[in-house]
C-alpha cells in the first residue's frame, strides 16, 4: 500500500493505491489522523488506485471519518473499483458517508 | 397439539337442595373434576387450602355468607386469579349485580345447559392458564433483564476496560473494586498464586475501617503468603476457604464465618478483634486461566443492603455475576502474568496467542440441534485472530434457534475481546427480547394457526430488531473511540414452520440452496454493526423446503488467497455449492477441502468460517409451531 496527500482548492486529497487490509490498516490510519490533525479536515479519498479492501480497511475509513466530522470536516470517497464499491456497499458505508464516481464529483460536492 | 391435561378441578359452594346437585352431574359429565361443598367449615377450609382451578359459587350458599366467601377469597393472593362464577335464579339477578364488584368474575343463571357451561368456564379456566404462565415467566423475565444490565453495565465494559489497564497493580485495583462494588461489599482481598506454590496477598480493602492495602498504595501488607499444600507432608491447606478455593477452582459462598463448618478463619477472627470489625458473609471465588488453573483468588466480605448498609449473604445471583465478572478479570490478568514473567516472548506472539485462547474460548462446544433439522460449522482460525466469529443457541425455550455469524473487522486480542463483547450482547439482547416477545405473543389464544404463526414471526422479528438495534448502539456509544464494528448475519429459526427471520448487518450474503440451485442471496438488510448510533436495520424472512441448505460465510472463504495471490473467489464458491449434497457437514467439508487446494503452499491470511443449516429431505417436522 502507498498513501500521500495534496491539498486542492476545495478539499485535501488522499491517494491510497494497493491494498487496504490488516497489514495496511494502521500506516493508513495514522498517516489520516495526522492530515486531519494538520488541519485538513475537509478530505476526499482517491480509490481510483485501490485494489483491494478488507473490514479491517474499513475501520480506516471509519476513523478518520469520525475525526473528520468532530473537527467540523467530513471525509468522502472518490472513482472506487467495482470490487471495492462493492464491499462499501455491503458493509453499508455507503449509507454513513458519501461515494462520488470520480475525484473531480467528490472534490465539487464540497463546493460552498 | 398440547397433551390433554389433568382435568380441572371445579369447587362448588351450593345447596344441593337449590338443584346444584345436577349441574355437578352436568359438569362431571363434561369432563370436570368436581367438589361440591354444602358445608361452611369445609367451605372454609377447603378455600385455605386452594387446589381447585375455579369456584362456582351460588348466591344463596347453606349456613354462610356469599359476601364472605368472596372476602376471604379477595384476601389471599393464592386466589386472586382463581376465577370465580356466582350461580343464581334468573329473579335473582339484583342480588348477583350487587356481588360482583365483591370480586366475581361472573355469574350463570339457571337453566344450565353443558354448550353454555363448557363455553363459559372454557374461558375463565384458560384466561387462568395464561395468567399463570404469565407469573411464572416473570421472575424469569426480571432476572433475564438484570443479568443483561449487569452485563452491559458492568460486567463486559469492564473487560474491554481491563484489557486497556497496562499498569499491573492499577488493573488489580480495578478487578477488586469493581467486584466489591457489584456486591455492595465492604471488603476484599485479591490473592495471586505465586510461583513457590501459595496465595500471596496482593491489593486489600476495607471501607468502614478506611484501610487499603497493596496495589498502588505503595502500602505493603503484612501477611506471608498462605502455602497450597503443607511444606512438612505435602498434604492439600483446606483449612484456609481461599487455599481451597485454588486447590479446587470452586467458589465457596458462606453467609456467616463464624457458623462456618471446615474452614480455619482464626486470621479473620484476630484481625477482627484487633480492628473491631465483625466478618460476618464471604465470597471467595478462583481467577481460572484457559489452562483451568487459578492464578489468582478474589475474596469478598460482607455484602450490604443497598440502602441500610445491613450484612447480607451474597446470593446466588450476586455470586453468578462476580463469576463472570472474574473470568473476564482471569483473561486480562494471565495477559498481564504472561507479560511480566515472559517478557523473552515477542509481543507479536503472545497477542497472538492470548487473541487465539480468547477467540476459541467463546466458540460454542457444542451446536444445538433440531429434530429434522442439521446445523454444521467450520473454523479455522488464520495464525493471527483476524475477528471472525460464529454463535448458534436456542431461543424462546428451545422453540428457536438463533444463528450468527460475523466478521470484526481488526486482528489480534483487539478483535478477540469485541468478539466477545459483540457475541455477548447478541445473545443477551436476543434471549432477553424473545422471552418477551415471542412467548408471550405466540402464547395468545384463541386464534388461527395462520394468525399464530403471523404472531410468532413478528415476535421474532421484534427480537432480532432490537438484539441487533441494542448491540449497535452499545458498542457505537460505549466503545465510540475503538471504531470497532462487525459485519454480522443474524437469524433466527423457528425449525417447525421452516422459516427464518434474519437481520444481515453488512455481511457477506448466506445463500439459500435449493434442489435447482440457488434460492436466495441473503443481501444485507442494514449496515455494519456497531460503527454509529441509531443506524436503521430492517428484517426479511426466506423459507426453508425441505432438503433446502443455508451457507453463511465470511470473506475468509472467497477472498482466501493463492500462493500467486490470487483470490478463491465468489464464482468457485457459488459452483461448489450448487452440487447436490446430503448434508451440511458435507457441502462445508467440500468447500473447505477446495479452499485448502487453493491455498495451498500460501500462508493463510484470514480465518475461513462457514455455517450450514439444512432442513431434512423427509419433513418428520410436527405441525406445531
Amino acid at each position: 500500500m502507498d498513501i500521500t496527500g495534496e491539498s486542492r482548492e476545495l478539499a485535501h486529497v488522499v491517494m491510497i493505491s494497493g491494498s487496504l487490509d490488516a497489514v495496511t490498516a494502521d500506516q493508513a490510519t495514522s498517516f489520516l489522523s495526522t492530515q486531519i490533525r494538520e488541519g485538513h479536515t475537509h478530505l476526499v479519498v482517491d480509490l481510483a488506485r485501490l485494489e483491494y479492501v478488507s473490514s479491517a480497511g474499513l475501520r480506516v475509513f471509519l476513523t478518520a471519518l469520525k475525526e473528520a466530522r468532530q473537527q467540523g470536516g467530513d471525509l468522502r470517497l472518490a472513482a472506487p473499483h467495482r470490487n471495492v464499491q462493492k464491499v462499501l456497499e455491503m458493509s453499508g458505508f455507503t449509507s454513513i458517508l458519501k461515494l462520488y464516481a470520480d475525484l473531480d464529483a467528490a472534490l465539487a460536492s464540497y463546493t460552498p | 397439539m398440547t397433551a390433554p391435561a389433568a382435568p380441572h378441578q371445579l369447587l362448588i359452594l351450593a345447596d344441593r337442595a337449590r338443584g346444584r346437585g345436577a349441574l355437578a352431574a352436568q359438569l362431571d359429565a363434561l369432563g370436570y373434576t368436581i367438589d361440591l361443598l354444602e358445608d361452611a367449615d369445609q367451605a372454609r377450609a377447603a378455600l385455605a387450602d386452594p387446589t381447585f382451578d375455579l369456584l362456582l359459587l351460588d348466591i344463596q350458599p347453606p349456613q354462610l355468607e356469599c359476601a364472605a366467601i368472596l372476602a376471604q377469597r379477595k384476601a389471599d393472593p393464592r386466589l386472586r386469579y382463581v376465577p370465580v362464577i356466582l350461580l343464581a335464579e334468573r329473579q335473582e339477578l339484583a342480588a348477583v349485580e350487587g356481588y360482583l364488584p365483591l370480586g366475581a368474575d361472573d355469574y350463570l343463571t339457571e337453566p344450565f345447559t353443558p354448550a353454555l357451561l363448557q363455553a363459559r368456564l372454557a374461558a375463565y379456566l384458560e384466561r387462568r392458564r395464561l395468567i399463570t404462565q404469565m407469573q411464572e415467566y416473570l421472575p424469569q423475565l426480571r432476572e433475564m433483564e438484570k443479568l443483561t444490565r449487569d452485563l452491559t453495565d458492568i460486567i463486559l465494559p469492564l473487560g474491554a476496560a481491563l484489557a486497556g489497564e497496562t499498569n499491573f497493580d492499577r488493573l488489580l485495583e480495578r478487578i477488586l473494586v469493581e467486584a466489591k462494588a457489584v456486591c455492595n461489599a465492604d471488603a476484599g482481598t485479591l490473592y495471586l498464586r505465586t510461583r513457590d506454590d501459595a496465595l500471596a496477598f496482593a491489593i486489600m480493602r476495607t471501607d468502614s475501617l478506611r484501610i487499603a492495602m497493596g496495589g498502588t498504595t505503595g502500602q505493603a501488607i503484612p501477611f506471608p503468603p498462605l502455602p497450597l499444600h503443607d511444606p512438612a507432608t505435602g498434604e492439600p491447606n483446606y483449612h484456609n476457604v481461599a487455599t481451597a478455593v485454588a486447590l479446587t477452582g470452586r467458589s465457596i459462598n458462606i453467609p456467616d464465618i463464624y457458623h462456618a463448618q471446615g474452614f480455619d478463619f482464626s486470621g479473620t477472627k484476630v484481625f477482627d478483634q484487633r480492628n473491631g470489625y465483625r466478618s460476618v458473609s464471604s465470597l471467595t471465588v478462583p481467577l481460572t486461566n484457559h489452562l483451568s488453573e487459578v492464578i489468582g483468588v478474589l475474596q469478598l466480605l460482607n455484602a450490604q443492603e443497598p440502602g441500610t448498609r445491613q450484612v447480607v449473604p451474597f446470593t446466588p445471583y450476586l455470586q453468578q455475576v462476580v463469576e463472570s465478572l472474574a473470568a473476564q478479570a482471569a483473561v486480562v490478568l494471565n495477559n498481564q502474568i504472561l507479560l511480566q514473567s515472559e517478557k523473552k516472548l515477542l509481543s507479536i506472539e503472545r497477542d497472538i496467542q492470548i487473541g487465539q485462547r480468547i477467540q476459541a474460548s467463546f466458540l460454542p462446544d457444542e451446536l444445538p440441534q433440531a429434530p429434522g433439522w442439521e446445523i454444521a460449522a467450520v473454523f479455522h482460525p488464520a495464525r493471527e485472530v483476524s475477528g471472525d466469529f460464529y454463535d448458534v443457541f436456542t431461543l424462546a425455550r428451545n422453540r428457536r434457534i438463533g444463528l450468527v455469524i460475523a466478521d470484526v473487522c481488526d486482528k489480534g486480542v483487539g478483535a478477540a475481546i469485541f468478539m466477545a463483547l459483540f457475541r455477548s450482547l447478541i445473545r443477551a439482547f436476543a434471549q432477553r427480547y424473545a422471552l418477551g416477545a415471542t412467548e408471550i405473543l405466540a402464547q395468545e389464544p384463541p386464534e388461527s394457526p395462520a394468525d399464530k404463526r403471523r404472531r410468532a414471526a413478528v415476535g421474532d422479528a421484534t427480537a432480532l430488531k432490537s438484539a441487533v438495534l441494542f448491540t449497535n448502539n452499545y458498542v457505537a456509544r460505549n466503545h465510540s473511540q475503538a471504531n470497532m464494528f462487525a459485519t454480522l448475519f443474524f437469524g433466527v429459526l423457528d425449525p417447525a414452520s421452516g422459516l427464518l427471520t434474519y437481520v444481515n448487518g453488512g455481511h457477506e450474503p448466506p445463500v439459500l440452496l435449493g434442489a435447482g440451485g440457488v434460492k436466495a442471496h441473503l443481501t444485507p438488510t442494514g449496515p455494519a454493526v456497531g460503527m454509529l448510533p441509531d443506524m436503521e436495520y430492517t428484517t426479511r424472512q426466506v423459507e426453508f423446503a425441505p432438503g433446502d441448505v443455508l451457507v453463511a460465510f465470511t470473506d475468509g472463504v472467497t477472498e482466501a488467497r493463492g500462493p500467486d495471490g490470487g483470490l478463491f473467489g465468489d464464482e468457485r464458491l457459488y459452483t461448489l455449492l450448487e452440487e447436490p449434497t446430503l448434508s451440511a457437514a458435507a457441502l462445508l467439508a467440500r468447500v473447505e477441502a477446495d479452499v485448502r487446494l487453493h491455498t495451498q503452499g500460501a500462508i493463510p491470511s484470514d480465518d475461513i468460517t462457514m455455517l450450514a443449516v439444512r432442513r431434512g429431505a423427509d419433513a418428520v417436522l410436527s405441525p406445531k409451531s
